[in-house]
């Protein structure tokens, strides 16, 4: 197939042009000009001249290769169904997506701003409206702990509590601590402590604190 | 004689190539404006070429696969990026060579056994089968070199095309293929395939 000798790259470095040109001629993609200077370069490039014909049987060993044997049959239907459109292009399918999941993020975030610069102290903290959303009420059970001063006066304590509207009223105990569960729609803890506060304003109220809060039995 | 036939095949190739690439065209105007059955007649037209193509290049059935629907999904996705200063065929290789180098590259190749690529088979008149020898030397080469020989003598690319698929200037195009081919002429030096070597040494 080859003679050792010419198994060199001097014989490349000579016209290295006309030799880089060789596998193109082989299948015959050169211009006219082209094909006729290889074609006499051929004639005293014995590198080239016995390339050639390897080059030709390597061509040829390429097209006759029964890859045609294994070749699966073209299902451009499953194609599509596998690219996940069957009427749309993927790309304008993953921009629609795209722009849809861009709107969305947008207007969440719109409103999210919109709440914070917005929301008035009512509205309720994220911690009580997931306790809300999770049991699908809008007030709590708050069990309210309030001490009044020993030597106040009774009647002063009934006011204090009927004000509270309270769903009932545990006490006093022998310190003469009430227990008092109200209900009232979620509150932020700075709300609550205000309201605690509130009540802590009544002089004959000693102290006051909310000690648990709890879902209404209707709501949970 | 065989100028006056390569000349002439040259011509008619020349336009035929053409032709098809007018249609070519007109498919991927298809699919760039959402039309289904473009991309579907693209697809069924480049499939087997991209199968054999690919597979030559893999020697992997479930790889090549893949490799041709990846192919042509990112056609259909990006048909408006053709630019059109090639042929689409040439493009739509160009991208199944780089999706190809890039699968091969991120593992390792079937290891060729060089003790057996350098034992071809036997028919049963004790003749070697040139085609064997000639497919044991292509799997010697780098997955970079075969692709070359393969778009040339395979694809029968011009080396303005093979500098577009391969993403280097035509030169370079040029010099890779010519290594490519000195590569596989030493693969059958070594295979023993040297005939007159004492006369002419």
């Amino acid at each position: 197939m080859y003679t050792e000798q010419a198994v060199t790259d001097e014989h490349y470095k000579e016209s290295v042009e006309l030799c880089e040109l060789l596998p193109w001629y082989v299948n015959r993609t050169l211009d006219d000009e082209q094909l006729r200077a290889v074609e006499q370069h051929l004639q005293h490039c014995k590198v080239c001249a016995e390339d050639l014909p390897v080059l030709r049987a390597v061509r040829e060993s390429m097209h006759n290769e029964p890859v045609a044997v294994l070749l699966p049959k073209p299902d451009a239907e499953q194609f599509l169904a596998d690219a996940g459109g069957r009427e749309q292009r993927p790309r304008l399918r993953r921009t629609v997506w795209i722009s849809f999941a861009a709107a969305a993020s947008v207007a969440v975030m719109a409103l999210t701003m919109t709440w914070f610069l917005t929301h008035d102290s009512e509205d309720p903290p994220t911690l009580y409206e997931t306790a809300t959303n999770a049991g699908g009420g809008t007030a709590f059970d708050y069990v309210l702990h309030i001490a009044f001063d020993a030597d106040s006066d009774p009647q002063a304590h009934d006011e204090v509590l009927n004000a509270l509207a309270p769903l009932s009223v545990g006490g006093p105990d022998s310190f003469g601590n009430y227990r008092v569960v109200i209900r009232l729609p979620a509150r932020s803890v700075d709300e609550l402590q205000n309201f605690t506060r509130d009540i802590e304003s009544n002089s004959s109220v000693s102290s006051a604190a909310i000690v648990a809060v709890e879902l209404p039995v209707e709501s949970r | 004689m065989v100028s006056e036939l390569g000349i002439l095949e040259h011509s008619n190739q020349g336009e035929a190539a053409r032709s098809l690439d007018v249609r070519d065209r007109r498919l991927l105007e298809g699919v760039v404006a959402g039309n289904r059955d473009s991309i579907i007649k693209l697809y069924n037209l480049y499939f087997p070429r991209l199968f054999s193509f690919l597979y030559r290049l893999s020697r992997d059935y479930c790889l090549t696969e893949e490799l041709v629907n990846d192919v042509m999904l990112v056609v259909w996705q990006d048909a408006e990026k053709f630019r059109g200063s090639s042929k689409v065929s040439t493009w739509i290789f160009g991208i199944g060579y780089r999706q190809c180098l890039k699968r091969l590259s991120k593992r390792r190749l079937p290891q060729v056994d060089r003790q057996k690529a350098h034992e071809p088979h036997f028919d049963s008149c004790g003749i070697v089968e040139l085609d064997d020898v000639l497919e044991s030397a292509l799997d010697e080469l780098s997955p970079k070199h075969r692709m070359m020989i393969e778009s040339v003598l395979y694809l029968g690319m011009t080396y303005r095309e093979v500098a577009e698929i391969a993403g280097c200037p035509v030169n370079t195009a040029k010099t890779r293929v010519h290594n490519a081919r000195k590569q596989l002429r030493a693969a059958l030096v070594r295979m023993g395939y040297v005939h007159g070597a004492s006369s002419d040494g």
